[in-house]
């Protein structure tokens, strides 16, 4: 059935187009800039290797340490009523729009050395975590984990807790019933929030650089070796821009059915 | 084996305070509109509901009792529970549906046995999104039944389906129910299903049982209101040979139907006429019985007869008066063969 549609406003497809425009024309900009030529050998160079392990590293930590932890947390907002529920979901939630870099000053005063944590974790253990592949790994779970939970707590109240409870009478204890009815049945959002996390660890700039530092080998992921690149060599940055920009469009391509509103 | 309740809880506004129980073998329907309480008797007999008050007691073992403190939960109570919707789980199969609650020993002969006694080889593998609305209700009681339950609940187990499946499903749980050796409750608001599949019925109005006895006594003497007009016409079970209806409740009755075996008869009570001498005339059933009641529902008048079989009709307040009808009274009754529908089961 036809509707009918008022007339779009000129000046609206203007602004339009303008907007299109500045989110594409970068993009494009990027891949003409590109060396192709050299692309091999730029990202087979040891610094940008070593980011690229380093970066994948993390980055899967990051989203394993999101995942354990983000959805135990997801599950206790979605089925426990408990005061100040509201309070706690606005304070998981804040990493998503705090500026990264306030993140990564947090992370120190707690976890740096003479942080209210760090400073027992060194003195009794030894233990320093800013400025280590652990503290990236932390930055970027810091992050990445509200992605995932909000992910995870949506689904989690979309399905109905009858089936949970037609899975007791059956005799399966609370646990049992996690693992093979609750799980099971959001993995659809369960992978898209675990996804989800990956790619902002992935992408994780301004924590990662204050909580962390930026040493080659230790603490300089991706991002930050595109950074640092761009004060020596261009084309060199471009190419590790280049690896950002395929992973990301890889990401939204699998999860195209949730953000380009194709339900598959 | 058995189940012994009186379940109290309080739901906001909603106060119910019901006793039901069901010997071993025994069906026992729990009748009632929408709201007044039915589902969370099982809910809390299922242990998906904690009571505030009372006593749940399975083979008279309490599994609920607020007062000393005893909760089991839901998983060690043997509860079998079949859902109103089935609540198959949709990304196991049928195969892996029905061994969930064996916990992996799907070998189990119980298991098995109940495959085959409901028709399920064949779906093993099907997910539950295959299935028709007939097969999903087999699949859910197999499910049930395979962990093999001390007592089966079933909520509307046959409220899901379209009216052509819903009577050959209603007839193999009939023939299932009368093999089980536990006992079960069964909620329904189809007057049908109660008749059909239970062997007692509890009539449930806002939280309280309102009537409750053998199947064929409350079908046939609804004592409230809500059952009266939720009946409307009356039922009786009976056995048919060559349209001459053995009623369970005695007597019979002559109707125009060549089925044989066990029926369902239904009939209106308007259509059955009250006489004080032997009506002359072609209706095939007469009898001459004594008047055990007369009730005032709404417009018109309900006047029990004695039988056999026990019926009720249902006359005008002005025909009351005319025939002087009174309890107490012989007269005669009559009601034309065409006026009964037999139902086969």
């Amino acid at each position: 059935m036809r509707t009918t549609k008022s007339p779009a406003p000129r000046v609206l497809l203007v602004l339009a187009g303008l907007a299109l425009t500045f989110l594409v024309l970068p993009l494009i900009g990027l891949l003409i800039e590109t060396p192709w030529s050299e692309l091999p050998a730029l990202l087979t160079s040891t610094a940008a290797t070593e980011a690229l392990r380093l970066s994948l590293l993390t980055s899967v930590l990051a989203a394993a340490v999101a995942t354990v932890l983000g959805v135990p947390l997801a599950w206790v907002l979605a089925r426990i009523d408990f005061p100040g529920q509201r309070v706690v979901r606005g304070i998981v939630l804040l990493p998503l729009v705090l500026p990264p870099v306030v993140g990564g000053v947090a992370l120190l005063t707690v976890f740096g050395r003479r942080g209210l944590v760090g400073q027992y974790l060194y003195d009794w253990f030894g233990v320093q975590l800013p400025f280590s592949t652990a503290g990236v790994v932390m930055a970027e779970a810091f992050v990445a984990m509200p992605f995932l939970v909000i992910t995870v707590e949506g689904a989690l109240r979309n399905i109905d807790p009858r089936f949970e409870q037609a899975a007791r009478t059956l005799g399966a204890s609370p646990r049992r019933v996690l693992f093979t009815i609750t799980l099971p049945m959001i993995s659809a959002s369960l992978v898209a929030g675990v996804v989800l996390a990956w790619a902002r660890a992935l992408g994780e700039f301004g924590a990662t650089i204050t909580f962390a530092g930026n040493f080659p080998g230790v603490t300089q992921t991706l991002p930050l070796a595109v950074y640092s690149a761009l004060e020596v060599d261009r084309d060199e940055a471009i190419a590790l821009s280049m690896v950002l920009l395929a992973v990301s469009f890889t990401v939204l391509i699998s999860l195209r059915g949730r953000f380009l509103g194709s339900r598959s | 084996m058995s189940v012994t309740a009186r379940i109290i809880t309080h739901l906001g506004e909603f106060d119910l305070d019901a006793q039901i129980e069901a010997s071993p073998g025994e069906t026992v329907a729990l009748l009632g509109p929408n709201g007044a309480g039915k589902s969370t008797v099982l809910r809390a007999i299922a242990g998906l509901q904690p009571i505030d008050d009372g006593c749940i007691r399975i083979d008279s073992t309490p599994v609920d009792e607020p007062a000393s403190r005893t909760f089991i939960p839901p998983e060690h109570r043997r509860v079998g529970m079949v859902f109103q919707d089935y609540l198959l789980f949709p990304h196991l199969s049928v195969g892996q549906n029905i061994a969930f609650g064996r916990k992996g020993l799907f070998k189990d002969n119980d298991a098995s046995n109940w495959i085959d006694a409901l028709d399920l080889r064949d779906l093993l593998k099907r997910k539950p999104h295959e299935l028709s609305g007939g097969q999903a209700q087999r699949v859910a009681l197999a499910r049930a039944l395979a962990t093999n339950p001390r007592v089966l609940l079933l909520d509307e187990p046959l409220a899901a389906l379209d009216a052509a499946t819903k009577q050959s499903v209603r007839g193999q749980l009939r023939r299932f129910l009368q093999r089980f050796e536990h006992g079960t409750i069964l909620v329904t608001h189809d007057p049908l299903d109660a008749l059909v599949l239970a062997d007692r019925i509890v009539v449930l109005e806002a939280g309280r049982a309102t009537q409750e006895g053998p199947t064929t006594e409350v079908a046939s003497q609804p004592r409230t209101d809500y059952l009266a007009a939720l009946l409307g016409v009356t039922l009786l079970r009976g056995v048919a040979t060559d349209g001459v209806i053995e009623c369970a409740t005695g007597g019979s009755l002559i109707a125009s139907t060549s089925l044989t075996g066990d029926v369902v008869v239904v009939l209106r009570p308007q259509a059955i006429s009250l006489h004080t001498n032997k009506p002359e005339g072609s209706a095939r059933n007469v009898w001459h019985t004594m008047v055990t009641s007369v009730e005032v529902h709404h417009d018109q008048v309900r006047v029990a007869l004695a039988g056999p079989p026990p019926l009720v009709a249902a006359v005008t307040p002005a025909a009351v008066a005319e025939l002087g009808i009174a309890p107490g009274q012989r007269m005669w009754a009559s009601l034309k063969a065409t006026d009964i529908t037999v139902h086969p089961i």
